[in-house]
Order: structure tokens, then sequence, then C-alpha cells
């Protein structure tokens, strides 16, 4: 019967109230229609009872735990930000650049690092928990990174200072 | 904890006070872990992913659009999270000569329709193995709307499907459930 193609509209709700009426009267008379309903009703029903699971505990500690660590690697990269911001200020300042005309883009970049270096951390945190097991990386293991990039910078800065200046 | 208390929380967590997170981990891990659990059928790989989840929705907490709930968001990170570990585990499954495609409940059939005893604890248990053969797409929305109470509206927002595949696929879903009870599949 064609009035039986609504049975599934009708099971999930997407009937308007005249729609509804008219199949729920359609229901009276046809017997598969009926049945169909009430085996779906069943298997809702059954479904909903369907028995829930606890978190196991210290689920909660777990999580905040590893939210505090990413916290804190978070903080050491900001300060590592800052402290290029800093160098590289200075080497301007050195090269006699115009340091306050970018200035206003130093907040960008110590976010951009800041955002750099957390993902930089989550990857290293997750290679080496995967070559290693469980690496021992502590809140001061960014920190530590930060201080060889900074030597890094240094160099780097020297090299280029000396490049330029033609003294090679 | 309202709509609006969650979004104060999510604040405080954006400026920095991440203890306040605590707040939402404890609200939604009890239904992010069933929705894993029905998804996976395991408990440990559940605690393991719903954990992964909780990680990767504060790590990503900036990109939070206010327009959706919080728990939408937090359930499209568990649905996708879930679908790519049931990827690799299915490759795993396969390459070991695993049994998954094999398997069927052990329901024994005495002649009567299963839902006729679906009241039964026994009869909720093979329930919950009997979803473990939906595909996967059928699983996820099954769970949504049935363990987690979730409306099609907010399912076609987590899924990112139109509501009327949500519809269409919970409905078949219950069918295709039936048939798995009753050992036809
Ligand atoms: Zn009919």
């Amino acid at each position: 019967m064609k009035e039986c193609m609504g049975l599934q509209a009708y099971l999930t709700d997407a009937m308007d109230v005249s729609e509804k009426g008219r199949f729920e009267a359609h229901l009276a008379d046809c017997s598969d229609c009926r049945a169909a309903v009430e085996e779906d009703r069943a298997m809702s029903a059954a479904l909903s009872g369907i028995p829930k699971v606890n978190a196991p505990a210290g689920f909660t500690a777990a999580v905040m735990r590893e939210v505090s660590a990413r916290r804190r690697s978070r903080l050491a990269w900001s300060a590592y930000g800052v402290a290029v911001v800093l160098v590289a200020a200075l080497a301007g300042m050195i090269l006699g650049g115009n340091v306050g005309a970018v200035a206003g883009d130093a907040a960008v970049l110590i976010q951009s690092l800041s955002d750099f270096g957390a993902s930089l951390y989550t990857a290293v945190h997750n290679i080496s928990a995967v070559l290693f097991g469980a690496l021992p990386l502590g809140p001061g293991t960014p920190l530590a990174a930060g201080a060889v990039f900074f030597i890094l910078c240094f160099v780097f800065y020297k090299t280029v200072f000396e490049f330029s200046a033609g003294r090679r | 904890m309202d709509v609006t208390e969650e979004l104060q929380v999510i604040d405080a967590v954006l400026k920095g006070d991440a203890d306040r997170y605590e707040a939402l981990v404890n609200r939604y891990q009890k239904p992010i872990i069933n929705f894993i659990f029905r998804m996976v059928g395991n408990y440990e790989d559940a605690a393991e992913l719903a954990q992964d989840v909780f990680i990767k929705s504060y790590v990503s907490l900036a990109g939070f659009n206010r327009q959706y709930r919080f728990s939408t968001w937090l359930f499209r990170i568990a649905t996708n999270r879930t679908i790519d570990f049931l990827r690799k585990r299915k490759v795993a499954v396969v390459s070991m000569e695993g049994d998954y495609e094999d398997y069927t409940p052990q329901y024994k059939s005495d002649g009567s329709s299963p839902l006729d005893t679906l009241e039964d604890n026994r009869v909720k248990a093979l329930l919950g193995d009997a979803i473990q053969q939906l595909p996967a797409e059928y699983r996820e929305v099954i769970v949504l709307y049935h363990v987690n109470e979730a409306s099609y509206e907010e399912i076609a927002e987590i899924t990112g499907l139109p509501l009327g595949t949500v519809k269409n696929r919970i409905f078949r879903a219950r069918k295709m459930l039936k048939k798995i009870l009753e050992g036809e599949i």
C-alpha cells in the first residue's frame, strides 16, 4: 500500500501534525505497519536500556596532569618567544634598523612562537614516547631547549654580523 | 552547569586558568566514555581514547566555536578520534586474519523473536555485541541517539551529515540490529 511508505518518516519524527494524523489512521487498518511500529519501538526501548559504564577511577586526575604539563610547556615557550624578540630587537638596534616600526608585531611573533613551540613539544613528546616508552619530559625541558636555541640564535646573529661587516 | 556557566569556564581556561578545565572533564567524562565504549567495544581502549579526546579539546580550545554547544564540539572530537582508531584497528585485524568479519552473536534461537524477550538482561548484553557489528557510520549515529540521548539535530551537527541522512541511518540501524539479533546476517 502507498500509505505504508510513510513508516520511516513516522518513526523518525519527520511528519507534520496532519501527516501524522493520516498515518495513524492508516495504522488502524494496516497490521503490517502496526507490527513494524511496535517492533521499532521495542528496539528503541531496548537500546535506551543498554547499561552505562563509569569512567575509571582517577580519570579526571590523569587528564588534568596532562593538561598542566601542556600548559607549563606553553608558558615556557612563551618566555622563549619573548627572549627571541629581545634578541632580534637588540640585533636590530646594533645594526641600526628602525626597531620602533616593527615593535607592534612583537606580540604576534611571541604568540606564533608559543603556538609553534607547543606543537613542537607535542610532536617531540609523542615521538619520544614512541621511541623510548616514557621519556621524562619535565617542565624544565622546553626551558633548556629554549636556552640552547637562544645560544644558537646568538651564534647565527654573530655569523651574519661578521659576514655583513665583510670580516669573513 | 548550564550553557552560560560552561562558556565562563571556557573563557577562564582560555585566559590561562587551566584548573577550571576540570569542571568540563567531570561533567562530560561519563557520556564520552560511554559513547566511545559502545563504538569500540573495549573498556580499556575507550578510557584511553576518552583521555585523548579531553586533551585534544583542551589543546585546541581556542578554536571552539561559540555558536555550538561545548558537548557538540567535544563529541565531534570524539567521533573523529574513534573513527580514526577503528580504521587503524580494522587494518590490524585484517592483517592478523581476525575474526571480526565472521563474528556472530551467541544468540540461541528458541523460535521466538528476540524482540519478545528484549527486557531480558542477556538480550541487552547481546544488543551491545550486535552494535559492534554495525558498520561504523551506523554505529556512530545509533549510539549518539540511544546511548547519549542526543537529538537528531545535535547528531547532524556532530557528524556534519544532513538531518535526513541522520534519521535514515538511525532507522536503518535499528532494523539491522533486529536482523543481527535474529541471526539473519
Ligand atoms: Zn501499512
